[in-house]
Formats: C-alpha cells, structure tokens, sequence
C-alpha cells in the first residue's frame, strides 16, 4: 500500500512537472506586429509630466519569432529594403546559456549577453550592454529584461524593463503584438 | 602754494570718487540690447550659412566680437517663447497662452532691473498680454516704462485685406504706444503697408531711447523684438524686391540692417564697451508657405520640437567680458538669459519665491570656463512634454516632424544630435539607457511643481500662487 502511494506520488509529480512544462513553454512562433490601440491616436490626452509616446518592447513593430526546442529566434527588419542590410537576427538558448550577439549601430561593435529563463509559462529573456563615453570616460552597463508571454494565441505581450543607470530611472513598457 | 593745493587735492580725491559713486552708482552698470527676431530661421544669417545668400553683416560682427552659439535652444513658438525669455522660466510654468498671454505675477528682466534704475522699452512685437491687453497686460504693465509695436502678432496685418473683412464687425488692428503709469493709444492701423515699415521705426524709436538714456547717464534695457521673418513677409521699401531673394532675402536685408541701426548707434553714443549685445529668434523658421524659411542643416520648423524649431541662431557681445571669435555648441537656453543678465549687472534680481528654470551663463560667455552650466533641456507643447535634450542626445517622447503631420509610429525616438543632426534615425531601441536618463530629468521637472505649481494658461490677475 504505502508503495502504491509513493508510485503515485511520483506519477502525480511527473504529472504536475508536464502540465507545468507544457504551460511554461509556449510557442512564440509567428510574424507578430503591434497594434495600436483602437480609437487611441498617439500624442493625445497626456498632460503635465505624461508621456504620450511608447517605447515599445525594442524590437521594432513586426518581429518574427521561431522557436524550436533548443532556441528562440528573433527576426527584426531594422533596415528598410533600399538599405541593402539583411534583418537583424538574435537567438537566443533556451537551456539557459549565454548568448552574445553583435551589431554595428554606428558607435563601433556593440555586444549584447543575453540569458533566458522560463518563469512558468513567461520567457524571460535578459540582455545586458555595455556603453562606453555616454559619459565622457565612464562605461554604463544597461540592461534590459523582456518578459515574452501568450495572452491568446494570436496575442504576443511583451514587458520591457530597462535598468536605471546614470542616477535616472527604471523603466517597464508594455506592448502587445498581433499575429500577422 | 601749488604744492598745497595739489596736496588738498589728493586728499579730497577719495571723498570726490565715493561722492560719485553714491550719487550715480546705476551709470556703472551696462546697458541691456537685447533683439529677438520672429520666425527667423538658422539658414538665413550669413555667419550660419544663409542659404539666400544675403549677407548679414551687422548680426554676423555681434557674433564675431563675441560668442555664436551653435546649441541654443528656445521655446517653439511665439508667445511661449517670450514668455521664457521674460520670466526666465519654461513657459509650462507661467501658463503662457497666446489668448491670454501671462499673469502679472510673473517677474519679467525690465520688471527685475527697474529697481537698480534701468529704463526700460519695448519696440516691436509683445505678444504676452493676450487677446485682451489694454489696460490689463501691456508691456507697461509689465516692466517697460515705454512701448511701441503691435500688442499681438504680425499677421493680423493681414486682417484688413482678407476677403469679406468687414471693419464694422472685426476692428482693425493698430500699432499702438505708451508710457507706463497711462493706457496705451492707437499710432495707427496695422496692415499689409505698415507692416513693413514697422520694424524700422521700432529701430528710430530704439535709437532715440538710448540717445536719451545716454544723455542722462541712465543705464537702459531695449528689448527690440523684430516683427520680421514672421508672414506676411513683406519688407520695407528700401529692400522690396532688391536681394533677388525673395520676400524672406529681402526682409533679412532689413532685419540686418535695423540690428544695423542698434549697433551703429551704440557706437556713435560711446557706450558699445558698457552694453551686453544679446541677438537671437523667438524659435524656428516660418513654415508657412509662400514664406517658408531655411532651418539650415536641421529638420522641421516652428511650432514643432524639431532641431528645426527648437535651435535658433544666437550671437551675444560684451566687449571687454565676453572674448571675441568665439563659437561653442555648449547648451544655452533662452531662460538663461535672464540669470545672466542679472549677473552681468551684478545684482541678485532674479525672483526665489518661483522655480526659475534658467542658469548664470555669464562664467561660460566670459570663456572663464569652458562648459556652459546646462547639460539638459526640457520641450514642452502645452502641458504635454514633448522631448529632453540631453548633452548630445534628444528624447522625442512624440515625435511629430511637423505641425499638423500626424504622428507615425514609433512615436518616441531617440537621436544623437552630432551624428544624426537631421534626427532621422531613431536609435532609442539600441540605446535603452537612455529612456530612464531622461525621465529622471522629467521627474525632476515635474518635482519642483510640487513646490512651486505652475500657473494654469488662463489665470487671471491678481494671480495669487498657492502657499508653499
């Protein structure tokens, strides 16, 4: 009897342990763009000290995410066609490991460290950066976390927080992706 | 015996210099020239380029024997402009408004230098009394002892000549004067031929006022804020058609030659060497057409947070204090001026019962340091902020690259101003620092009207803040 009981026990944990993976990993897969709120025009209604912008999620506003069991990778068309510069191309580990990316924004290479976690089923990505001279002989690190999760299928959020540096503040964008 | 008197002659001589000290201590002070044009764009002076090709000699020598500001920053329109000019304070605090102008609270530079005996005028352009003025918020009523130009702006010169103006329902606009302690009265209508002219007899009238200062060793402060570039661009006869570039060459041909005047007439009264020489435009260029101005190399025009609306040209000259030859990119605002002015009369006149958003920048002018004492700015339209520059970089919170264009996504953007001067490529999603460095200084902002609330736009006088 109590090995009846341990054998379920296990198959329970298992059982919770599936559940849990099958909702902690989603697929992000698809051409998502963000939607402007209806009947919301940009830059009204703000006041004082509000903003009346978005800084959105960082990506851009059409994004193409493919995941596979290994990876996420992000697809992001930065550069308009008669620029003749390919879509920038980020992938990031699923098992966790670092991932260094490297891009030329006009300010010399700039390498950006990501790390993923899964927080159930919220794909955390976490991408630190160096910049050097935005201060005259000091190099910040900034970094920001994205937090990738499905409210529908056809409906990608993505939370950008960017760290506080120089004595500003931190900052946590929401935007909401459609599926294209 | 000779010997004698000499003797009692050098023992007097204390007593006769601290007598003439006491007895005129205000002739010590320099005079105030300060020329603030309308709508005038960076393109069109010569020392910033001039697209045109009209040469502007006289703006070009204020710059060249003393500073020209390349990163000087203004309000980007009319009456929010002057507003910050006057109070020293972004207009968001005073609640400036075209309709109705700003309070009588507000301390403006005459209202400030009056006490230490300054005389004080305006010809030209007010723009700060609002729709209803008279009697209420003229010039006089806010520091000037004397005043002549039009109470709003220039194109109602253009009232009497649209189509179905019928003068029965719609009176004409005047050019009008005054004189503090009595109401102002009409000179005469303004329209599409005073217009041009108005200018030039705000230059005879700023020439006759410093004559008469001079004569009674009075230090003065001339505000001459210029009518022109602003539309309709329609010039004074002598350069009507005479630049072979267009009506906006032709009316820098004259707003040169009217700063002409000023300077001239500070060097024929002798006290070039003892006045503080400020030249500079309210905000971008005039966007509309047929007189579209020049921004230079920056994008947009008035009424729009662009470089193009925001960064005007700015020469400033104080022979003497401020070494000639100098250009700087250093970050001046026009709420600077009036805490550098009252450093540069030497008196603690800047109001401390107010958030005064301008800094002292007379140590920078003097070339005594090398940084001028801003590293940030703040833009706002209306109550709603629109950008923050911050040393080489600027923040649109929304970015709208000209009036009446929708915004397109994405409305915040980031550009680095040396290496994007058009602001054409946002880089804030490469550069996610930046967003919480600027909404510090937002906050920052926004802290400060805890203490010191700003004045709703339509508040009416007697305007009594709320206790502190």
């Amino acid at each position: 009897m109590r090995h009846h009981t341990t054998v379920s026990s296990a198959l329970l944990v298992i059982l919770l342990a599936a559940g849990a993976s099958g909702q902690a990993r989603p697929d992000f897969s698809g051409r998502w763009t963000i939607a402007p709120p209806p009947g919301a025009p940009a830059g009204r209604g703000a006041s004082g000290g509000g903003r009346a912008g978005d800084m959105g999620s960082g990506w851009g506003s059409t994004i193409t995410l493919t995941q596979s069991a290994s990876a996420l990778t992000l697809e992001w068309a930065y550069y308009s066609t008669s620029d003749l510069q390919p879509p920038l191309v980020f992938v990031y580990p699923l098992d966790g490991t670092e991932r260094t990316h490297t891009l030329m924004m006009g300010r010399g290479l700039e390498k950006q460290v990501s790390r993923t976690t899964w927080d159930g089923a919220k794909l955390v990505i976490s991408t630190s950066q160096d910049f050097p001279n935005i201060v005259a002989g000091k190099t910040i690190t900034s970094v920001v976390t994205r937090t990738l999760m499905l409210e529908s299928p056809t409906s990608l959020v993505v939370e950008t927080n960017r760290s506080a540096v120089l004595g500003g503040q931190a900052s946590t964008t929401r935007t909401v992706y459609t599926k294209q | 015996m000779r010997s004698c008197r000499l003797a009692a002659l050098l023992l007097a001589l204390p007593a006769i210099v601290v007598a003439q000290r006491a007895t005129t201590p205000a002739q010590q002070r320099p005079n105030i020239v300060l020329m603030f044009a309308d709508n005038l764009g960076w393109g069109e002076v010569g020392s910033y380029g001039s697209v045109r090709g009209v040469p502007t000699p006289n703006i070009d020598r204020i710059g060249a024997e003393g500073i020209r500001l390349t990163n000087f920053n203004v309000e980007f329109s009319c009456t929010v402009s002057r507003a910050a000019l006057m109070t020293g304070r972004y207009a968001i605090r005073s609640g400036a408004a075209q309709p109705t102008g700003i309070t009588l609270w507000e301390t403006t530079i005459p209202e400030a230098l009056k006490p230490l005996g300054y005389a004080t005028a305006l010809f030209g352009k007010w723009h700060l009394g609002g729709f209803e003025w008279e009697g209420r918020r003229a010039p006089t009523d806010q520091g000037f002892d004397e005043w002549y130009g039009i109470p709003l702006t220039s194109n109602e010169a253009q009232v009497t000549t649209s189509p179905g103006y019928d003068s029965t329902k719609t009176p004409p606009p005047y050019i009008w004067e005054g004189k503090a302690g009595g109401p102002s009265r009409k000179v005469q209508v303004f329209d599409l031929e005073s217009r041009r002219t108005i200018d030039r007899e705000a230059a005879k009238r700023s020439v006759a006022f410093m004559q008469r200062n001079v004569a009674e060793r009075k230090p003065f402060f001339l505000y001459y804020p210029l009518t022109q570039i602003h539309f309709p661009t329609l010039t004074h006869p002598d350069f009507a058609g005479k630049t072979g570039a267009g009506d906006i060459g032709d009316a820098m041909a004259d707003v040169d030659y009217n700063v002409g005047l000023v300077l001239d007439a500070l060097k024929r009264l002798g006290v070039e060497r003892n006045t503080l020489v400020l030249w500079c435009t309210d905000n971008g260029a005039e966007a509309r057409r047929p007189w579209r101005g020049s921004s230079g190399p920056w994008t947009g025009f008035y009424n729009s947070m662009m470089e193009g609306g925001i960064r005007t040209p700015c020469v400033i000259r104080w022979p003497g204090h401020i070494p000639a030859g100098q250009v700087s990119n250093q970050m001046v605002h026009e709420v600077d001026f009036f805490p550098t002015i009252a450093a540069a009369v030497g008196a603690d006149i800047v109001p401390k019962d107010r958030a005064i958003d301008g800094v002292n920048q007379l140590p920078f002018l003097e070339k005594k340091q090398a940084t001028s004492n801003r590293e940030s700015a703040l833009f706002y339209s209306n109550t709603q902020i629109r950008a923050v520059k911050w040393k080489d970089w600027k923040f649109h919170y929304l970015f709208v690259a000209e009036p009446g264009v929708p915004p397109g996504p994405p409305s915040m953007r980031l550009f680095n101003l040396r290496s994007d001067p058009k602001e054409e490529t946002d880089i804030k999603d490469f550069n996610p620092w930046a967003i919480g460095v600027m909404d510090k200084i937002v906050a920052d902002f926004m802290e400060t009207t805890k203490k010191y609330p700003n004045v709703p736009a339509n508040a009416p006088d007697p305007y009594k803040p709320p206790p502190i």
